[in-house]
């Protein structure tokens, strides 16, 4: 390999066949006379600009004799072709490495002529880079087989994207991230919107793995239901305001219809319902608080009977003893309801960790626009952050995330992407630069993501993501996949009569 | 070659100038009277009857210097028209390294296949280049003369040679192989020097608009042209309407209808673009080098003999910087 330009931070390297170098790996450009060497990821491959290749191109197919046998006795034409398919590499540079501590500098220029070039293994860039730390999440491996493990502390405080077209994997690497989190004891809370994590405590054959004691499911309205007095009045109104809409004039009559009943000790779903309809006030005020009123009360999700209610404080203490997830299952939920089941969880979390009743939680939330109010982003990445909440976002729709959020995340994974406008928008993370991104995603296979940020010491590198050995669930269902499943089961059947009766030797 | 191992080399790439031409087109030119506008103007009509077309070029490029000489390749190829389809074969590159000590030798060497090499008194290394090639190709024509029957056989340049060398003999033999195999000999000269008051012959019938062919008999050869030795009847051919014309040598031996026959052949079985065999124009095409091809020769010397790769300065650029004449004196 041989030095050819730079400019800016790109290198362009000329690499022959016999070299092997692929996209995403990463070279050591070693410049002995500096006595410092250059890190370079190579982004892209191309054809060098082999002077005569045009006019070989053109000459060949003027033959109609593909199996043409040249008379070459010193075997020249191996050297041509050789040259022919020589490659020019795009390389992006990321650091510089002097008496073994790599340093961001860029600044400098390695000779041209002097440089040695050579391929860095990923496994020896991670280490030089002290990636590793006490709490390891095994993510898979690297484009060169090479194990990567990433440090959980490094999702600690931090905020997370996961994103990627359909069916490529996201889920199953948040599935991976969640169960590596509450292997060190940490808590986490999935906002579960299709139902495909309330598995992750069954391995495949269906038995209990060892997950099963830490992974809670709840399911509103049917095993998760809070009673008035543990939401409390703050939560209640939040919910009122930003999942319901309610007006602040008639959120103020709640409030005091609220107190009312709390001072008299008759607070209930029940009450407050009778309360609404006696209540002096505006005829819409009263309107608006009844259609509110009935669609909390149409959740299922509240309930008068404290025997019933979920006390979500005490299971998150719980689960927070010896880590575990609390699987929040939406799948089941209207849009509404998503909304105010969320408000609920999102609220109470704040206030429970702004009390310290609570350990800082690891939050998952999947296609987070469906549910997550406009305001919460910015809470999420900035305020909620303090108090201990730290999100990773999941969605194969990345402009349904703020631009602010990729451009303050803190580890970006990043799934193939085809799309344009898809690459155009993921390519504003502040994690690598566009030309970067956009190259590698265009090309990444499926389970294969490129992982940005923290966990890599900002040394972007494709991981091919390892199979979970639990129930992941995240597969789509297929109708024809399931008809061939049925057919072959009948076949399977028919047979088997056909050979009991005898009919098959 | 072995005597260049672990040498330091120059290379070259420069394709567009350094393409050698062979001896033969380097021709004396040859001056006609004024009986050549007597010579009527034959039209050719095509005679599509499947006969094969073969064509053979060979070409030269210089691919470095070393401290005692020239590195050049040669390489030529052979072209097949069977009834329209194209086959190719090439034979070569072959690398030679020729100093002023081994010269000697390789003349002697390729004198076998290229008479006009040993008897002559070549001075520049670049001749010796050139003289490479017309050996590959003499080489190659005797090889194709032999081996195959009932064609035409197309060669660059013209079937002529200088008295004072024994080029002709081979040319001669070369010729007779090939009739004696029922083939027909053609040659095609791009930059052809016979004239007419000292304008180019090929002029007198380019505004014919059909296919056509000028005879110049011997006859009408100025005497200052007869030191050369013409195996090949001359006639000033074009043979499409709207395409260039081409000075035509046809195989002196055979009958005069036949030599206008075996002319109506190749426009009737092979395409003729822009009035030349397009066999013809694809040896041309495979034999000569791309700068790629040059680049893969360079690597083969570096990789098999351990020529170290090194860049001697230009003087002239050095001195002169832009001023330095282009690079005409280097």
């Amino acid at each position: 390999m041989r030095l050819y330009k730079k400019t800016g931070k790109t290198i362009h390297i000329i690499s022959f066949p016999d070299e092997d170098v692929e996209k995403g790996c990463y070279l050591l450009i070693e410049d002995k006379r500096a006595g410092k060497s250059i890190v370079a990821l190579v982004i892209d491959i191309q054809f060098a600009n082999v002077p005569g290749i045009m006019e070989e191109l053109l000459r060949e197919p003027l033959i109609d004799d593909p199996k043409r046998e040249d008379i070459d006795p010193f075997n020249i034409t191996s050297h041509i072709l050789y040259v022919q398919d020589a490659r020019l590499l795009i390389c992006k540079i990321q650091g510089t490495i002097k008496d073994d501590n790599i340093t961001s500098d860029t600044s400098w220029l390695p000779s041209r002529t002097h440089s040695t070039i050579y391929r860095l293994p990923i496994e020896r860039l991670l280490k030089m880079a002290d990636i590793s730390g006490k709490y390891l999440i095994s993510l898979g491996e690297t484009i060169e087989m090479s194990p990567i493990v990433i440090d959980a502390s490094n999702l600690d405080g931090k905020l997370n994207v996961i994103t990627g077209r359909k069916g490529v994997g996201k889920s199953h690497l948040s599935k991976l991230l969640v169960l590596g989190l509450i292997r060190h004891g940490a808590t986490a809370i999935v906002l579960d919107l299709n139902g495909e994590y309330k598995n992750l405590g069954l391995s495949v054959d269906g038995k209990k793995n060892e997950f099963y004691d830490r992974i809670r499911v709840l399911i509103p309205s049917k095993n998760f239901k809070v009673t008035l007095r543990q939401t409390g009045l703050s939560v209640i109104i939040g919910i009122l305001i930003h999942a319901l809409c309610l007006p602040g004039t008639s959120a103020r009559e709640f409030k005091h219809i609220w107190r009312f009943l709390e001072e008299r000790k008759m607070l209930s779903l029940h009450e407050i319902g009778e309360a609404i309809r006696r209540w002096q006030c505006n005829q819409q005020v009263k309107d608006a608080l009844f259609s509110r009123y009935y669609a909390l009360l149409h959740t299922g999700f509240f309930t008068d009977d404290p025997n019933e209610a979920t006390d979500f404080e005490a299971l998150l203490q719980k689960v927070g003893e010896e880590g575990g997830a609390i699987i929040i299952d939406l799948s089941g939920l209207a849009p509404v309801d998503r909304q105010i089941v969320v408000e609920y969880i999102l609220m109470k979390l704040q206030d429970l960790l702004s009390q310290w009743k609570i350990r800082p939680i690891f939050l998952f939330a999947e296609e987070a626009h469906l549910y997550l109010r406009e305001t919460y982003w910015d809470d999420v990445i900035t305020r909620m952050r303090h108090f201990g909440i730290f999100a990773t976002f999941i969605t194969n729709q990345p402009n349904t995330i703020k631009e602010n959020i990729y451009r303050q995340a803190d580890n970006i994974f990043i799934f193939n992407f085809v799309n344009e406008h898809d690459l155009e928008f993921i390519s504003r993370t502040a994690k690598v630069d566009a030309e970067t991104l956009i190259s590698i995603v265009r090309d990444l296979p499926p389970h294969h993501c490129l992982v940005l940020g923290d966990v890599v010491k900002n040394f972007p590198v494709i991981v091919k993501v390892r199979p979970l050995s639990v129930q992941t669930m995240g597969e789509t269902r297929l109708f024809f996949k399931e008809r061939n499943i049925e057919e072959l089961g009948i076949e399977r059947e028919t047979n088997l009569h056909a050979l009991q009766r005898g009919e098959i030797p | 070659m072995s005597e260049i191992r672990d040498e330091c080399f120059q290379p070259w790439i420069d394709v567009e100038s350094q393409h050698v031409e062979k001896i033969e087109e380097q021709e004396n030119v040859i001056e006609v009277d004024g009986e050549v506008l007597a010579s009527p103007i034959l039209p050719l009509k095509p005679i599509p009857d499947g006969t094969p077309v073969i064509a053979i070029d060979a070409s030269c490029i210089k691919v470095g210097e070393t401290r005692s000489g020239v590195i050049c390749a040669i390489r030529s190829a052979v072209v097949w028209n069977e009834e329209g389809k194209y086959r190719c074969l090439r034979i070569g590159p072959f690398p030679f390294h020729i100093t002023r000590e081994n010269r000697k030798k390789i003349l002697s060497f390729i004198g076998r296949f290229s008479p006009t090499v040993f008897s002559s008194s070549i001075t520049f290394l670049i001749e010796i280049q050139s003289q490479l090639c017309s050996a590959l190709e003499r080489c190659v024509q005797v090889a194709i003369s032999r081996s195959v029957s009932n064609s035409i056989i197309l060669f660059d340049g013209a079937l002529s040679a200088r008295l004072s060398n024994s080029d002709a003999d081979l040319l001669t033999q070369i010729l007779k192989k090939a009739r004696d195999n029922s083939n027909a000999v053609i040659s095609f000269s791009k930059a052809s020097t016979v004239k007419f008051l000292g304008r180019r012959i090929t002029d007198l019938i380019a505004k014919q608009r059909e296919p056509c062919l000028l005879e110049i008999n011997e006859s009408m050869l100025l005497v200052s042209s007869r030191i050369l030795r013409l195996l090949g009847k001359i006639y000033i051919g074009k043979l499409s309407g709207r395409g260039y014309a081409f000075r035509i040598d046809v195989d002196k031996m055979l009958p005069k209808e036949v030599q206008i026959i075996v002319i109506q052949r190749v426009i009737g079985n092979d395409i003729v673009f822009q009035g030349y065999p397009e066999t013809l124009r694809l040896a041309h095409i495979f034999s000569t080098f791309t700068a790629s091809d040059v680049i893969g020769i360079q690597r083969f010397l570096a990789k098999e003999y351990g020529l170290k790769i090194v860049n001697w300065p230009n003087l002239r650029r050095v001195l002169f910087g832009p001023f330095g004449t282009g690079g005409a004196g280097d």
